[in-house]
């Protein structure tokens, strides 16, 4: 069984093409495989994580996904459409926050910018008001006028889920939520994830260093290791095997970290 | 003083001046900001200079194949038609920046790096030939400085229409540019096209520095897009309130530096540059006030 036929007959297929359909992708960077044949297909309503080692190639596979990496070799679908017309239905929260520092932006003018598609001279009230609500569902109301450089890891997750949200999104695509955020902050987003995917019936592509929010949340995951694909399924499935568990969470998991004191933190 | 000032009014070459010269630097301004933002502030140093290079390619070509004619390039009614012929061509050579910094991934100012003494040697060598085919001289000082006091009344028009076009650009479609500036990433994700936006920053400045040599010339041209836009980014405020400020202190700096100048009778561009390092360091000074005012 492929990776195709493992994620179909496990998804909760709903009506149209596929959320992400992804076939024979590689990607290289200056002469440097990044990702080596990776084929998959992920239907509309799965919480799916990616897990694997730091360098395993699970970001350009996000970033490629979205068509903000180019690949050398295969193709990809977003909802049946080109990475750049079905990326409109996805919200999405980057790893590391590579913003311009020193760019004058408050919270409120980050999502009223994902609105228009521009950045906002003046914000509208009722730009404004879409932006509070996002932002109440995430639990920042009190962000809303705060300037980005003064906000905390936690806050900027926060500021960065409710811009992902606000266009009312088909699809969350979230590159290691959870780091930077205390464990209190761990699992109000852990909690805020999970409600939001069974309640909006969203399609969450979440990497994560955390097995607990596998545990919690996943209906699909992928293991990746040295740019490919080494194992996908249910998690029960693939959270058995000891050498996964080993290599796959070892990273950011503040829980698993602390108790087992190989943790970055 | 007020006598002065009206004396100042009556002249006509005075009040294209200080109307042209505030429109280009408010255009300058804007894009300063977005310059500054994208930290890429020697761009407008290097399409300065590459001004220069245009120009002398331009000089070559009239003596080639046209009626070569004699003049101050970049001054008087005449030495204009340097100035407008080099612009597109100076528009191309900022696409081609922007082209070698995606494709080369070359970091920062590299890419301006390069092309600013390629286009300035490129202009010396064309020059040169131009003097070898034995054309008439050209002299370039006032391409090299400015003479915005020479602004003819077709100069103003083609000075200011550049102007107000490009900072309709800035506040519009800019915005994209800004939010590409602000996280390329992100900004795609919204749906901006991020190379379209980067090329569209060269090619906006390449115009405007063209539009500015009247002004400031190609020496001096740079501080129309750097200083405004750095005092600006000094206050904690929106994108939108530091284009506002910095336009108004571009404006402001123009005016007072071109009253300075006749008053004194000093070169304008120099003189309007030095007036606006001084409100630089004036607003620095202010800032350093009031945040100390607001940390007791």
């Amino acid at each position: 069984m492929n990776a195709d036929d493992n994620m179909r007959s496990k998804g909760n297929a709903t009506e149209g093409p596929p959320a992400i359909e992804v076939r024979g992708l590689s990607l290289a960077i200056e002469g440097r495989s990044i990702l080596h044949d990776v084929t998959f297909t992920l239907d509309r309503g799965e919480f799916l994580c990616i897990c694997g080692p730091n360098g395993a190639g699970k970001t350009m596979l996000l970033k490629a996904i979205l068509g903000l990496g180019k690949p050398t070799l295969g193709t990809v679908s977003l909802f049946g459409l080109l990475p750049r017309d079905g990326r409109k239905k996805v919200g999405y929260v980057p790893q590391r926050k590579n913003f311009d520092r020193m760019f004058p932006a408050r919270v409120v003018e980050v999502i009223a910018a994902h609105l228009a598609g521009a950045w906002p001279l003046m914000v509208s009230s009722a730009a404004r008001d879409k932006a509070a609500a996002a932002l109440r569902i995430v639990g920042g109301e009190h962000l809303l006028d705060k300037e980005l450089r003064d906000l905390s890891g936690g806050e900027l997750q926060r500021a960065f889920l409710a811009r992902a949200l606000v266009a009312d999104p088909e699809m969350l695509v979230l590159d290691e939520p959870m780091a930077g955020v205390d464990s209190k902050g761990i699992t109000d987003i852990t909690a805020l994830l999970d409600g939001l995917a069974k309640q909006r019936r969203l399609t969450v592509v979440m990497i994560t260093h955390s097995l607990s929010v596998v545990e919690h949340c996943a209906t699909k995951v992928i293991f990746m290791e040295g740019g490919t694909v080494m194992a996908w399924g249910n998690p029960a499935q693939l959270l058995h095997d000891p050498r996964i568990r080993e290599t796959a969470f070892t990273g950011h998991d503040h829980e698993h970290a602390v108790t087992s004191g190989k943790g970055e933190y | 003083m007020i006598e002065f000032i009206g004396e100042i009014l009556a002249q006509d070459f005075m009040l294209r001046a200080l109307t042209g010269g505030a429109l280009v630097a408010i255009a300058c301004a804007m894009l300063g900001v977005l310059v500054v933002q994208r930290g890429i502030t020697f761009v407008g140093d290097g399409l300065a200079h590459s001004m220069f290079g245009a120009a002398g390619i331009i000089a070559l070509i009239n003596a080639i194949f046209g009626a070569a004619v004699g003049a101050d390039a970049g001054g008087g009614a005449y030495g204009a038609f340097f100035i407008w012929a080099a612009l597109p061509l100076n528009v191309l050579v900022g696409f081609a920046m922007a082209w070698v910094r995606r494709t080369g991934k070359l970091r920062g100012d590299a890419a301006i790096g390069i092309f600013f003494p390629i286009m300035f040697a490129a202009g010396v060598l064309c020059l040169a030939l131009r003097r070898n085919s034995g054309a008439p001289p050209l002299n370039m000082e006032a391409l090299l400085f400015g003479s915005v006091l020479g602004m003819t009344p077709a100069d103003l028009m083609i000075t200011a229409g550049g102007a107000v076009v490009i900072a309709v650009i800035a506040l519009t479609w800019g915005r994209r540019i800004a939010y590409a500036a602000f996280d390329p990433d992100l900004a795609a994700m919204s749906g901006v096209r991020v190379a379209l936006a980067e090329y569209a920053l060269f090619g906006l400045c390449a115009a405007v520095v063209a539009f500015s040599m009247r002004l400031a010339g190609v020496v001096l041209v740079s501080s129309l897009l750097a200083i405004p836009a750095g005092a600006a980014s000094l206050w904690r405020g929106s994108y939108g309130a530091q284009l506002l400020f910095a336009s108004l202190f571009a404006a402001i700096s123009v005016k007072v530096g071109l009253i300075l100048a006749y008053w004194i009778d000093v070169p304008s561009g120099a003189m309007i540059v030095l007036t606006m390092g001084a409100l630089f360091f004036a607003t620095m000074v202010v800032r350093a006030l009031v945040a100390t005012d607001a940390s007791h």
